[in-house]
């Protein structure tokens, strides 16, 4: 049942034994996996079915960075039915093996479980997103040290915009979605250990209260951070942050361009373009995970970009033709607490504090993507694949692909949720969502977000269904 | 140019032939193309082959002078030179000796022969 939240009269109450607060990616991958489980299920979703231009301005904050625009709150997510799937391109990858591990470039970046606990969940992740079937990687790089990234195997524009996918499915189903309704505050009891309901406002001026059994975050890293770090009466540092940790380690996945010279088959098919370095190599050099990807590869000519270097490289591998192209570096954000949401002084349209985001990137990060290019020039150079460069003046580009606000964690001293996506310290209140990463690899996050928050509905059917978080 | 093989750096001279409108020793173009493929007519490589004709077949339409190169068309040690400059090469990547070029990290080897291409013969 989808019903207009401006519609509830002022001052009502709904109650539910769950309440899902946000439907993009990981709201509407929980009501789907539950919505025929034994509990009555409410979601909350601030935007509409189509984007209504006043609905997005509350995004808007202060930004404070060397790389993002000013606009980057209010351009970067959607506040719709269907959240940001809205404007996502479909590529997604499994994240790799060794990104859940310690690892000496991503120090305190390992998960409380390891890659086979995710594992089981993709193909519901793949079955939500995609009509299509995941197809085998191809892994002829092996020998070089470069691994082909396992991807998501892709899907048709109507697939992967949630909203519309699903739009019908869940209007016929039990789960309550209420749109336009935006939450404004958390109320708790008087212990500050369970959340008893939720106020929601929307921009035709009525408030009402939903209230339930457990709750569940599925705002984004951003509005997840910004809703528990409201202050309560018994907490003003925000829900969840024994550590300090809430709101710290924003993350997103800065891109580079730059180019290529070929002279082997160094990546093969079309669909086979995503690369990253062996675990080991990546280790030994102690860089976080850095996926190449190439882009229109065009014939090599002897002038122009690399001409010359272009001759050597051709020269120098024979058996192939040099050919000139683009690559992509996409890098894993280091573990930054000085990037961070926080509670900007300046009020949204409901009198609550907007997000204000600081993001810089660190001369760490510029030193991990130079030892990787050198890697990658070493490897393809040792092994006849090319030959590769890197441009001294980094111009990032960026993903949008927001992480790791609210990181997982087994103790609270060092993270904001448990392993099981439950807040620290609180009884009944989750996080979905790639927030709760705690390291994310260099890959686009849709996939395995959705295939952890399948999971997170696994254990919520459980819980509830044994009134656990009662 | 003894260690990598004078016809290697002949081709790599095309690059600065075109960007230098180096001119020297005037030669008909029919000359010119005669002794080019008699350089890589012992050769077997194909990949080479066809880059050599692309090569030959982007110079005919701009073709002026002959560059002074050309003693070394007689090399006969071609392809042992371009074994001999890619096994270094190879040498310089796995030892992780690399420098950049103009942006390109390429192994200090091949740095050398881009140096020796740009200079002023």
């Amino acid at each position: 049942m989808i019903r207009d939240a401006r519609a509830v009269p002022d001052g009502d109450s709904i109650d539910a034994d769950l309440c899902i607060v946000g439907g993009g990616a990981a709201g509407i991958t929980l009501a789907l996996e539950l919505m025929n489980a034994d509990m009555s299920i409410v979601l909350l979703e601030a935007g509409g079915t189509e984007l209504d231009p006043d609905e997005q301005k509350m995004y808007a904050g202060p930004v404070v960075s060397d790389v993002l625009p000013d606009t980057y709150l209010q351009t970067s997510r959607l506040r719709q039915f269907g959240g940001t799937t809205n404007h996502w391109g479909g590529h997604s990858v499994v994240i790799n093996e060794h990104v859940f591990g310690s690892r000496s470039g991503v120090p305190q970046g390992d998960w409380p479980f390891g890659a086979d606990e995710l594992r089981p969940y993709y193909a519901d992740a793949s079955r939500i997103l995609s009509k299509k079937r995941i197809r085998p990687a191809w892994r002829p790089a092996i020998e070089a040290g470069l691994v082909p990234m396992e991807r998501y195997p892709g899907g048709s524009d109507e697939d992967r915009r949630l909203g519309r996918a699903y739009h019908d499915t869940l209007k016929r189903a039990s789960v309550q979605i209420l749109l336009h309704g935006s939450v404004t505050r958390l109320h708790l009891d008087p212990g500050g250990t369970r959340v008893t309901s939720v106020q929601v406002q929307t921009l035709s001026g009525n408030r009402f209260t939903c209230s339930s059994r457990t709750f569940v975050l599925a705002t984004g890293a951003i509005e997840n951070a910004r809703l528990l770090l409201m202050p309560t009466p018994s907490n003003n540092r925000g829900l969840g942050n024994e550590s300090g940790q809430l709101g710290r380690n924003f993350g997103d996945h800065l891109f580079l361009h730059d180019r290529i010279i070929e002279t082997s088959l160094f990546w093969g098919g079309e669909r086979e373009r995503f690369l990253t370095f062996d675990p080991a190599l990546l280790e030994e050099q102690a860089v976080s995970e850095i996926g190449i990807m190439r882009l229109s590869p065009r014939k090599a000519t002897l002038r122009g970009d690399g001409g010359a270097v272009t001759t050597v490289a051709g020269l120098m591998a024979p058996g192939h033709e040099a050919r000139g192209g683009h690559v992509v570096y996409y890098i894993e954000p280091l573990l930054d607490a000085d990037n961070r949401v926080l509670l900007s002084d300046e009020p949204d349209a409901f009198g609550q504090p907007r997000s204000e985001l600081h993001f810089r990137v660190s001369s760490d990060l510029k030193a991990h993507i130079a030892k990787a290019a050198n890697l990658l020039a070493r490897l393809a150079g040792t092994h006849g694949l090319g030959r590769v460069s890197l441009s001294d003046d980094m111009q990032f580009r960026y993903g949008n692909h927001h992480m790791s606000t609210t990181r997982m964690s087994r103790s609270p001293r060092r993270g904001v949720v448990d392993e099981n996506c439950r807040v620290h310290g609180m009884e009944n209140l989750f996080v979905a969502g790639s927030s709760v990463f705690p390291s994310s690899g260099c890959g686009n996050p849709t996939y395995p977000l959705v295939a952890l928050t399948v999971r997170l509905a696994r254990h919520l059917r459980d819980g509830i269904s044994r009134r656990a978080f009662n | 140019m003894a260690t990598t093989g004078g016809g290697l750096l002949y081709l790599l001279g095309y690059s600065r032939m075109r960007e230098d409108a180096w001119t020297r020793s005037p030669l008909p173009f029919a000359r010119f193309e005669h002794e080019w493929r008699r350089m890589f007519s012992d050769l077997d490589d194909p990949a080479v082959l066809d880059l050599a004709a692309k090569a030959l077949e982007e110079k005919r339409e701009d073709w002026q002078d002959l560059p002074s190169l050309l003693p070394d068309l007689s090399d006969r040690s071609f392809k042992e030179g371009i074994e001999r400059a890619s096994a270094r090469s190879r040498e310089d990547y796995a030892a992780g000796r690399i420098v950049s070029v103009d942006n390109w990290l390429i192994s200090r080897s091949e740095a050398e022969l881009l140096a020796m291409l740009r200079t002023p013969g």
